[in-house]
């Protein structure tokens, strides 16, 4: 079931692809329906914001749904959906990921660069207590790595081999933009 | 009341020293302290304690190292020319600062450069009265920003050499749960240099001439004039993403803002209050100091800079 799921977050890669971007993808799924609430892939060259990870996209996609849905919380919704991405969240969306309360993620490669769920730093499971005399507030990830990580891993090195390193300044910055 | 900066440096900086015991002895006769020494350093190689210096004079009489001693290691030693041989505790790492320097001098002599930019930054002492007085202003537009609609947290982004306000933003978690003041900021940044992803809801929509420029009148406050310069065609130039610009927030970022603004190469960060329980540089973690992360920025928290004092000028 996790590689069904995983296969459409590699479709959302391969999305990522075509426009240039890294490719890294998405899909938040509801436990239940076993249904794709949202997708998600790098958009931060579209939009020159170095955060517009697939895994923020895929969350305000989750926002709109309740936002038309009318009166559904998120923060009720996501702790019955389950996350799939291609590669490790970085630091920012693990703990974005906490934020709106998604408890549970699968992901393919790890991310030794900047990985949030144990390359980097442990921000899924950390303990983040309230404030005094109040239990913690948020819910810890319950992570599982290496879901077709060859596919992501190999659509990554495809990527990065595009990438031509004698570039002029100005492509070398465009680059820089597309790391994730 | 006169505010105070801390620079937010890597714990290491703040550190007391820490000690590690070695064994030390005499040398029976000046006269072969040369030769003893050539000796040591091929048979005790210091490789591991490059700041320590292997002699010490004391008394009239030479010390000098010979090895680390490990806890529980029987420290029996048989070395040509060396008597009353000991165990003594040096410093374990090489002093970064001169107050570390100067503590690490009472135990055993040490080598140490100073780096006189880190002194000031260790002091609290890198910025000059001016510097200060646009510090505490553009912290008072953060402010305002926070008042507005009675956030939780404000902030602003500066392009500090054209002294420019470039984005402005206040945490708006009942809109979204993401949506924290330096998201917000990050994401004005993008709209001005031809991008962004988030619109705000229509009632609070700005439009491209909010962005004004700042000066700061000799008694010290804020005055905010229309910016003449067409920041907007400017930036999509010059800039990318938020490289060498400072931003100004209320509160220290979370952990998720700390590392968005790692991703967006933010030059230099400021805030007062802290967050013990998810703050990501200073409190819980601090994102910007770790060796292994491809960018580091500057991070400053204001201390004694409440609403009260700055609103009081
Ligand atoms: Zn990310
Ligand atoms: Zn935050």
């Amino acid at each position: 079931m996790e590689e069904k799921w995983m296969s459409e977050a590699l479709k959302m890669a391969e999305v990522a692809v075509e426009s240039r971007e890294v490719p890294v993808g998405c899909v938040i799924v509801n436990n239940q329906e076993q249904k794709i609430l949202a997708r998600g892939c790098n958009e931060v060259n579209a939009t020159l914001n170095a955060t517009r990870h697939a895994e923020m996209i895929a969350i305000d996609k989750l926002m709109e749904l309740c936002r038309s849905n009318g009166g559904t919380k998120l923060e009720e919704l996501t702790p019955k959906c389950t996350l799939y991405v291609t590669v490790e969240p970085c630091i920012m969306c693990t703990y974005g990921l906490r934020l709106v309360k998604l408890t549970r993620v699968f992901f393919g490669c790890h991310n030794e660069r900047f990985g949030g769920c144990g390359s980097m730093m442990n921000a899924h499971d950390m303990e983040l207590g309230g404030p005094a005399g109040v239990p913690a507030l948020l819910p810890p990830l319950l992570v599982t790595s290496g879901i077709m990580k060859e596919i992501a891993i190999e659509l990554l090195q495809e990527f990065y081999k595009g990438e031509n390193p004698n570039a002029p300044e100005e492509k070398m910055k465009r680059k820089r933009r597309h790391e994730n | 009341m006169e505010g105070k900066f801390e620079a937010v440096l890597h714990d290491d900086y703040y550190k007391d020293i820490e000690l590690c015991w070695f064994s030390c002895g005499l040398i029976a006769d000046k006269k072969e302290a040369a030769q003893i020494i050539k000796k040591l350093a091929i048979s005790h190689p210091m490789s591991n304690y490059l700041h320590l210096k292997r002699v010490k004079q004391f008394n009239d009489e030479l010390h000098v190292l010979i090895k680390r001693v490990e806890d529980n290691e029987d420290s029996m030693l048989f070395i040509e020319g060396i008597t009353q041989i000991y165990t003594i505790q040096v410093p374990l790492k090489k002093p970064l600062t001169r107050k570390q320097f100067i503590e690490s001098q009472k135990f055993w002599n040490c080598h140490f450069f100073e780096d006189k930019k880190l002194e000031k930054y260790v002091a609290g002492l890198m910025f000059t009265s001016e510097e200060i007085e646009r510090h505490k202003c553009y912290m008072k537009l953060a402010q305002d920003e926070a008042t507005k609609i009675m956030s939780p947290a404000g902030g602003l982004i500066v392009d500090p050499e054209q002294d420019i306000i470039l984005a402005r933003g206040y945490t708006n978690t009942k809109w979204h749960p993401l949506q924290h003041a330096v998201m917000k900021c990050i994401d004005e940044v993008a709209r001005l240099q031809g991008g962004g992803a988030w619109n705000e809801p229509a009632a609070v929509n700005r439009t491209s001439d909010d962005k004004r420029r700042i000066s700061v009148d000799i008694d010290g406050t804020a005055v905010e004039q229309e910016s003449g310069a067409p920041v907007e065609k400017r930036s999509k130039i010059e800039s990318y993403l938020c490289t060498k610009y400072d931003l100004y927030t209320t509160h220290e970022p979370c952990i998720m803002c700390s590392m968005a603004l790692v991703h967006s190469r933010i030059g230099r960060v400021f805030y007062i209050h802290p967050d013990p329980f998810a703050g990501g540089i200073g409190s819980r973690v601090k994102i910007h100091c770790r060796t292994n992360i491809n960018h580091h920025f500057e991070v400053f928290r204001m201390h004694d800079f409440d609403k009260k004092d700055l609103y009081n000028e």
